[in-house]
C-alpha cells in the first residue's frame, strides 16, 4: 500500500443518542435515538483526551472514578464505538466527547479558525481581579460531578460539570420511575454547555452582567447552537416531517420540534415555551406569536434569552418555508393540498434536507457574528447588527432573503438596537469607520514575529490558523497581543482624535476613574485578543481579516455624586484602595475587523469608555437588581454567583 | 385557662412595683429588646381591671451568634423581668415556629429555670405543624429533620475545601437551629459520618416547652379555626392565619413562579442529594441503628452504575495511572471535589424557608368584632404562609390552600380586611426579604400619606445582623423606607440607641422616607430593657 492511501481518516465515528436516552424506550421513537457522530480525526488517548477535550470521569457524590474509555481499541474503531447505554459510563464519556466535539468543528467552521479556551486566572483572593493568566490547552469535562438537576461551565475550572438524578414522573410513561436522569446523554445539554465554554473563549466578558441583555445573551446563544445543531441531524427531521398529513405548509412540526427540545433541555436552556405550546384543548401544538412588548418587560436571563432563541426559529422557519415553496408545488401538483397517506420517501428526504441545510446556515450565521460584536457589554441589538453585517460580508447576494428574515424575526419581538434609524439591513450593517489605516500593525505583527523566529516563520504567521498546533496558536496569540500593545502605545498615543474613535483614552489626561497601569501610570490597555478569520465567501474569495478587541476598566459607583466626587480624584490617589473602592467595573472598548493584507480597518464595534450615558444606563442597571434570598442571609454567598455564574444561573430556576 | 396555675413554691417572689399594668381598655405591648431576636408581651385588662391584666407572652429568644452579655445574660434580664411583669404568670405562651432566635430563652443554658420554677403558665398556644400527631406535621418535621442532618454533614464535608460562601450560608441557616445539641458545636468525629442524627439545641428547647412546659396545656391552632376569645377579656379575638395546611405552600419560598419539577421529582432529587451525604430521609431517624452502615448504605442504594465499575477514589491513581493527572498539584484548581456540595445552598435555603413558613401568624383584634384595630404577629411567615392568609393561592392550573373567610357575630372577616385594619405590625423574619409581602401586605396596612395609626416594631440588630453575623439585607434596606413611610416614622427598633427620652432616633433617615420618629413621642413608655406602647379600641 502506497504511502497516499494510508492518510489519517476524515473522521471518527461514534454512537450517540440522538437526544437522550429517554426516547430510546418508547417503541415509535426507538429507531431513531440512535445516530452516529463524525468528529473530525485526531489522535486521542483513553478518557478520551485528545487536542481540545479531556474527560476525566470523577463523581464526588459517590465518592468514585470511572474507567476511561479507549476509543482507540480495535473492536470500537471497527463498530463506530460503544452502543448507547445508560447503564455504561464509558458510553457516556463517549458520547459526551462526540457531541462537543461536533460542536466545537461548528464553530471552527463559521469562525475560519482554531477554537482556543479561555485562559486560565490567578485571582487576587479579595478583589477577584486577574493577576496572572496562561494558556488552556484542554477543557475538561465532568460526566458526573453533580447529583441535581444541573450541567454548567465553570469559568474558574474551564471544565464542564454535568450532574445526574433520579427522575419521578407524574407520568411515568417516558422516563422509568425511580431510574436516573445523566444530563451528559443528552445531545442538547452538552452541545448547549460546550458553547458557553466556546463563548467565554472567545468573548469572556460577555458572562459580566452590565446589562439586562449578558447573561441573557450567553443562555440564548448557547441555546441557538444547540438548537440549530439539533436541526442539522436529519434523523430527527426525516421521522417529524414524515409524521405530516394535510397542509405541508404549516410549519407546527418543526415548531413542535423545537418545543420538544426546549423541554428536553428544561432547566439548562432559554427557550421552554417561547416558540409555542400545546393547546390544552386541541392537544395540537400552535405557534406562539411574537410580542413586541415582551421585550422590554422581560428581565430574567433565561425568559429574556428565549426571546431571542425564538426570533432566530421564527428566521429560520420563513427561510425553510421559502426553500421549500418549489417542492410543495411539485408534491401537491401546484394544489397545495396533499394527497391522503403517508408521504412519499423522497419527499420527505428532500424536505428534511432543505430544513437540515437551513439549521446549518443559520447556525454557521449565528455563529459568524461573534466576531463581529463588541468585545463586552453586549446587547441583542448589537448582535442583529453583527449578523447582518457578517452576513453581507460574506454572503453579497441575499438570494433567500436570510438577513431580511432575521430582521423581521427580531423587529416582530421589538429587539432592535439603540442607534439606528430604519431596520433596512443597509443601516443595520456596522457602518465604515474613516480610520487610519492599521497597516503598521498588521506588518509589525509579521516583523515581530520575524525578529524572534526563523524566517520560516513567516509561512508559519500567515498559515497558522490551518496548520499550526492549537498550543502554538495559543503562545502566537499571546505574541500577538504583545506587540498590538506596544504598537498602538508608540503610535497611537498622543493622537487623542484617533483614540477616542476606538472607544478608549490612552492619555495621562484620561479619567482618573480610568484603571491605570502600574508600570507607566497611564490608562491600562488590555489587548483583549488578536486572532485571525479566513473564510470562504459566496463568489469565490477568502476574507482574512484580523481580529483585534481592545478593553479598558474604569470604577462606576451608585452613588452619581460619588461618581462626580471620583471623577475629581488625582488618578494616583491612594483613596481608591481605600474610601473609593468602586461599586461594579464600567468597561470600554472596542473589536476592530481589519484587513490583514491591507490593514484598512473594515469595522471598528464601539462601546466608548468615556460614554457618561452608558455609565449611567449601567448604573441604574446595578443598582435596580433585586436582593435574592440568598443574598439576606451571606453576600459572599451571592458572590458564589460571580465565580460559577452559570451553575447559579442554572440551580436559582 | 380554668384554673390559675400558681408559680411553684420554691420561686423567689416576683419584684413589687415592677408589674405591667394593662390599659383601661384595649392593649399593652411590650416589646423586649432582645436584639436580633422575639419576644412580645401583651397585658390585657381581664374583668375590667387593669391591675390585673391577662398576660400572653409570643415568643422569646436571642439570635445565637450575638455576643455576651447580649446573649445569655440579657435574656435572663428579659425573662426576669417578664417574670416580675406578669406577677410571675402567664395566661398564654405563643412559639411562632422553632427558630433559636425565637425559642433560645427556654433552653437549659438560657433561662429554662426561671419559666419553669417561676413563671406559672396556663396555656400554650402553638401551630398545628408541631403536633406529632396530625402525619403531616410529622412529615413535616421529619423532612426538617433529615434536611438539617444532611446539611451538617454537607458542612462536614466541606472543610478544607475551596469556599464560595455557600458554607456560609449552610452554616447560618443550621445557626437558626441553635447548634448542635452537645453545645461543642464542631463538625464531629474523622468519619465525618458520625453525629448526623444528634439533635440541634432547637429542638431541646422546643421538646421542653411541649413536653414539660406546656405539658397537657397545649394547643394547636389551625388557619381560619373560629377566632379565639381570652378568658376573662372583652371585645379581643385572635385569628389564626397561618400556617396553612398545604405541604407545597411551606416548602416553597415563592409559590408565584412556575414549577421547575414536579413535587415527587424535586423530593427524588433532594434524596438522592441527601445518600450522598450518608443520611437516608425514609428512616433516617431511627435511634438506634449504626450510623456508619446506614450512611455506607444509604450511599450504595444511590448509586448510579453497577458497582464493578467503581474504583474508589483514594484508590484511583494506584489502580490506574490515568487517575494521577486528577490529584497533580499544578491541577488542583481544576478539582471539584466541592463543586456538588454547592447544591447544600439550595437545599439549606429550602430548609429555612420551611421552617419559617411553619410560622404561626396571627391576628388580634381589639374592639367590636370585624371592626376593630389589628395587632399583626406573623411570626416569620415568608411568601407561601403570608399568601395564604387571602384563601386559595394559584399555582398554575392549581389551586393551592382553602378558603379563608371567619364569620364573626354577623360580620364577615378577611385577611384584607383584618391587615387594612392593621394598627401593630409585628415585622417578620427581622425586615427581611420574602417576610413582608407588599401588595398582599404592607400596602394594605396604613397610609401611603403617613397619617394613619399604624406602628411598626422590628426586632432587629443591624450591628448584629450585619457585621457580626454578615446577613446581606438584614433588614432590607427598601423595606424598612416603606415602613417608615407607611407609619409616618413610627418604626420601632432593638437596636435604636437613643435614651427614652430622647428628641431624636439615633438610626441613620433614609432618603426618600420620613425621619424615624423617637420613641418618647408616640410611645407609651420605652426603656433599654423594653418598649411600651398602648393600643385603645377605636371608639
Amino acid at each position: 500500500m502506497s504511502d497516499n492511501e494510508m492518510r489519517t481518516p476524515p473522521c471518527r465515528r461514534l454512537r450517540a443518542y440522538t437526544f437522550d436516552p429517554s426516547l430510546a424506550t418508547q417503541l415509535e421513537t426507538s429507531l431513531i435515538n440512535q445516530t452516529v457522530l463524525h468528529v473530525p480525526w485526531e489522535p486521542l488517548e483513553k478518557g478520551p483526551v485528545g487536542d481540545y477535550l479531556e474527560v476525566i470521569d470523577y463523581d464526588p457524590p459517590s465518592g468514585c472514578f470511572y474507567a476511561p474509555v479507549d476509543l482507540n481499541e480495535a473492536y470500537l474503531l471497527a463498530q463506530d464505538g460503544l452502543a448507547p447505554s445508560e447503564g455504561n459510563p464509558k458510553f457516556h464519556q463517549q458520547m459526551v466527547y462526540g457531541v462537543a466535539m461536533t460542536t466545537i468543528q461548528n464553530f471552527e467552521r463559521a469562525l475560519g479558525r482554531k477554537a482556543l479556551w479561555a485562559p486560565t486566572f490567578e485571582r487576587d483572593p479579595k478583589t477577584r481581579e486577574v493577576t496572572k493568566s496562561g494558556p488552556v490547552h484542554r477543557l475538561r469535562i465532568y460526566p458526573h460531578a453533580l447529583r441535581e438537576a444541573n450541567a454548567f461551565y465553570s469559568p474558574d475550572k474551564k471544565a464542564l460539570l454535568f450532574g445526574y438524578f433520579p427522575s419521578v414522573l407524574a407520568n411515568p410513561g417516558e422516563n422509568l420511575p425511580g431510574g436516573l436522569v445523566f444530563t451528559c446523554l443528552s445531545h442538547d445539554v452538552i452541545a448547549h454547555e460546550t458553547t458557553h465554554a466556546l463563548l467565554d473563549g472567545l468573548h469572556r466578558y460577555f458572562a459580566e452582567s452590565s446589562n439586562p441583555d449578558v447573561l441573557a445573551f450567553h443562555e440564548a446563544f448557547a441555546d441557538i447552537v444547540a438548537l440549530f445543531q439539533h436541526f442539522t441531524q436529519p434523523e430527527a427531521l426525516r421521522h417529524q416531517i414524515a409524521k405530516t398529513r394535510g397542509d405541508l405548509a404549516s410549519q407546527n412540526l418543526l415548531g413542535e420540534l423545537a418545543h420538544q427540545f426546549g423541554q428536553a433541555i428544561g432547566n439548562h436552556g432559554a427557550l421552554r415555551d417561547a416558540i409555542g405550546h400545546v393547546n390544552p384543548e386541541t392537544g395540537k401544538w400552535e405557534s406562539q406569536a411574537a410580542d413586541p412588548e415582551l421585550y422590554s418587560a422581560t428581565t430574567e436571563p433565561h425568559d429574556r434569552g428565549a426571546i431571542l432563541v425564538a426570533a432566530m426559529f421564527d428566521a429560520f422557519l420563513s427561510i425553510y418555508k421559502a426553500r421549500i415553496a418549489d417542492l410543495l408545488r411539485i408534491a401537491t401538483g401546484g394544489s397545495g393540498v396533499l394527497p391522503e397517506g403517508n408521504l412519499h420517501p423522497d419527499l420527505v428526504n428532500r424536505l428534511a434536507g432543505e430544513a437540515t441545510k437551513t439549521a446549518g446556515h443559520i447556525l454557521r450565521m449565528a455563529i459568524r457574528a461573534l466576531d463581529y460584536c463588541p468585545p463586552i457589554d453586549i446587547t441583542f441589538g448589537e448582535y442583529l447588527r453583527a449578523l447582518v453585517t457578517a452576513d453581507s460580508d460574506l454572503v453579497p447576494d441575499d438570494r433567500w432573503g436570510y438577513r431580511i428574515a432575521v430582521i423581521e424575526a427580531f423587529r416582530r419581538r421589538g429587539i432592535y438596537p439603540r442607534d439606528v434609524r430604519t431596520l433596512a439591513a443597509d443601516a443595520l450593517r456596522w457602518q465604515r469607520h474613516p480610520l487610519p489605516s492599521f497597516y503598521g500593525l498588521v506588518h509589525g505583527l509579521l516583523e515581530g514575529m520575524l525578529n524572534e523566529e526563523s524566517r520560516a516563520q513567516r509561512r508559519l504567521t500567515l498559515e497558522w490558523q490551518s496548520t499550526a498546533r492549537r498550543e502554538e496558536i495559543g503562545r502566537l496569540n499571546e505574541e500577538y497581543k504583545k506587540i498590538t500593545w506596544k504598537w498602538i502605545k508608540d503610535n497611537l498615543v498622543g493622537n487623542p482624535a484617533m483614540i477616542g474613535k476606538l472607544g478608549i483614552d490612552l492619555e495621562a489626561t484620561a479619567r482618573p476613574t480610568i484603571f491605570r497601569s502600574k508600570f507607566d501610570k497611564l490608562p491600562a490597555l488590555e489587548v483583549h485578543s488578536v486572532r485571525t478569520a479566513r473564510r470562504p465567501t459566496q463568489d469565490g474569495r477568502t476574507l482574512l481579516d484580523l481580529v483585534v478587541e481592545l478593553v479598558q476598566r474604569r470604577r462606576g459607583y451608585l452613588d452619581p455624586d460619588r461618581q462626580a466626587e471620583a471623577e475629581k480624584l488625582p488618578a494616583d490617589s491612594p483613596r481608591w484602595w481605600t474610601d473609593f473602592q468602586p461599586d461594579f467595573r464600567f468597561r470600554g472598548g472596542c473589536t476592530l475587523l481589519i484587513d490583514s493584507e491591507s490593514g484598512d480597518v473594515r469595522y471598528c464595534i464601539l462601546k466608548n469608555i468615556t460614554s457618561e450615558t452608558r455609565l449611567a444606563r449601567q448604573r441604574e442597571f446595578a443598582s435596580a437588581r433585586s436582593p435574592s434570598l440568598r443574598a439576606t442571609y451571606s453576600p459572599s454567598a451571592a458572590g458564589a454567583q460571580s465565580r460559577e455564574p452559570f451553575a447559579m444561573l442554572h440551580r436559582s430556576r | 385557662m380554668r384554673t390559675r396555675t400558681p408559680a411553684k413554691k420554691t420561686a423567689k417572689k416576683p419584684a413589687a412595683g415592677k408589674r405591667m399594668t394593662a390599659p383601661r381598655s384595649g392593649v399593652k405591648i411590650r416589646m423586649y429588646r432582645t436584639g436580633l431576636g422575639d419576644c412580645f408581651l401583651l397585658a390585657f385588662p381581664k374583668d375590667g381591671n387593669p391591675r390585673d391584666p391577662f398576660y400572653l407572652l409570643i415568643d422569646c429568644g436571642v439570635y445565637a451568634g450575638t455576643p455576651e452579655p447580649d446573649n445569655r445574660t440579657r435574656i435572663r434580664r428579659i425573662v426576669e423581668d417578664v417574670r416580675d411583669a406578669t406577677g410571675g404568670h402567664l395566661d398564654v405562651l405563643v412559639i411562632t415556629h422553632e427558630h433559636w432566635d425565637h425559642v433560645s430563652a427556654f433552653h437549659a443554658t438560657q433561662a429554662q429555670e426561671i419559666f419553669g420554677k417561676e413563671i406559672g403558665l396556663d396555656a400554650l398556644w402553638m401551630a398545628w405543624t408541631e403536633n406529632r400527631r396530625i402525619p403531616l406535621a410529622r412529615d413535616l418535621q421529619d423532612g426538617r429533620k433529615a434536611a438539617r442532618a444532611a446539611l451538617r454533614q454537607a458542612l462536614n464535608r466541606m472543610q478544607g475545601l475551596a469556599d464560595s460562601g455557600t458554607r456560609e450560608l449552610v452554616g447560618k441557616v443550621l445557626d437558626f437551629f441553635g447548634g448542635e445539641a452537645d453545645g461543642s458545636g464542631a463538625p464531629s468525629g474523622g468519619l465525618g459520618l458520625l453525629g448526623a442524627k444528634k439533635s440541634v439545641k432547637t429542638e431541646e428547647a422546643m421538646d421542653w416547652i411541649q413536653e414539660s412546659y406546656g405539658r397537657g396545656k397545649t394547643r394547636y391552632l389551625r388557619p381560619g379555626e373560629e377566632p379565639l376569645a381570652l378568658e376573662g377579656v372583652e371585645d379581643v379575638r385572635v385569628y389564626v392565619l397561618g400556617p396553612p395546611e398545604d405541604p407545597d405552600l411551606i416548602k416553597r419560598s415563592d409559590p408565584t413562579g412556575d414549577e421547575v419539577y414536579p413535587k415527587a421529582m424535586a423530593a427524588a432529587i433532594e434524596a438522592s442529594f441527601f445518600a450522598a451525604c450518608g443520611i437516608m430521609p425514609s428512616h433516617a431517624l431511627g435511634p438506634d441503628q449504626d450510623e456508619a452502615n446506614e450512611a455506607k448504605e444509604a450511599l450504595r442504594v444511590s448509586l448510579p452504575f453497577d458497582e464493578t465499575y467503581q474504583i474508589e477514589r483514594d484508590r484511583a491513581a494506584e489502580a490506574d495511572p490515568f487517575f494521577q493527572q486528577y490529584f497533580e498539584k499544578t491541577e488542583t484548581w481544576r478539582q471539584i471535589d466541592g463543586d456538588w456540595l454547592e447544591a447544600a445552598g439550595e437545599f439549606a435555603l429550602q430548609l429555612d424557608n420551611a421552617t419559617n413558613n411553619t410560622s404561626l401568624a396571627l391576628a388580634i383584634e381589639i374592639g367590636q368584632p370585624g371592626r376593630g384595630k389589628v395587632l399583626l404577629f406573623p411570626g416569620d411567615a415568608q411568601v407561601g404562609n403570608w399568601r395564604s392568609w387571602f384563601g386559595k393561592v394559584k399555582l398554575g392550573k392549581r389551586e393551592l390552600g382553602r378558603e379563608m373567610v371567619w364569620t364573626v357575630g354577623e360580620r364577615k372577616v378577611t385577611a384584607e380586611d383584618l391587615l387594612r385594619r392593621t394598627v401593630l405590625y409585628k415585622v417578620g423574619h427581622h425586615g427581611s426579604h420574602n417576610a413582608t409581602l407588599r401588595q398582599q401586605g404592607l400596602e394594605l396596612m396604613g397610609r401611603s400619606d403617613g397619617t394613619g395609626e399604624l406602628v411598626a416594631f422590628l426586632p432587629v440588630d443591624e450591628h448584629v445582623a450585619r457585621d457580626l453575623a454578615h446577613y446581606g439585607e438584614m433588614p432590607l434596606r427598601s423595606l424598612v423606607k416603606d415602613l417608615a413611610i407607611r407609619t409616618g416614622g413610627r418604626v420601632v427598633r432593638n437596636d435604636d440607641g437613643a435614651k427614652p427620652k430622647d428628641k431624636q432616633s439615633t438610626l441613620a433617615p433614609i432618603e426618600g422616607a420620613p425621619p424615624l420618629r423617637p420613641a418618647s413621642e408616640f410611645l407609651d413608655k420605652a426603656t433599654d430593657l423594653w418598649f411600651e406602647h398602648i393600643v385603645a379600641p377605636p371608639r
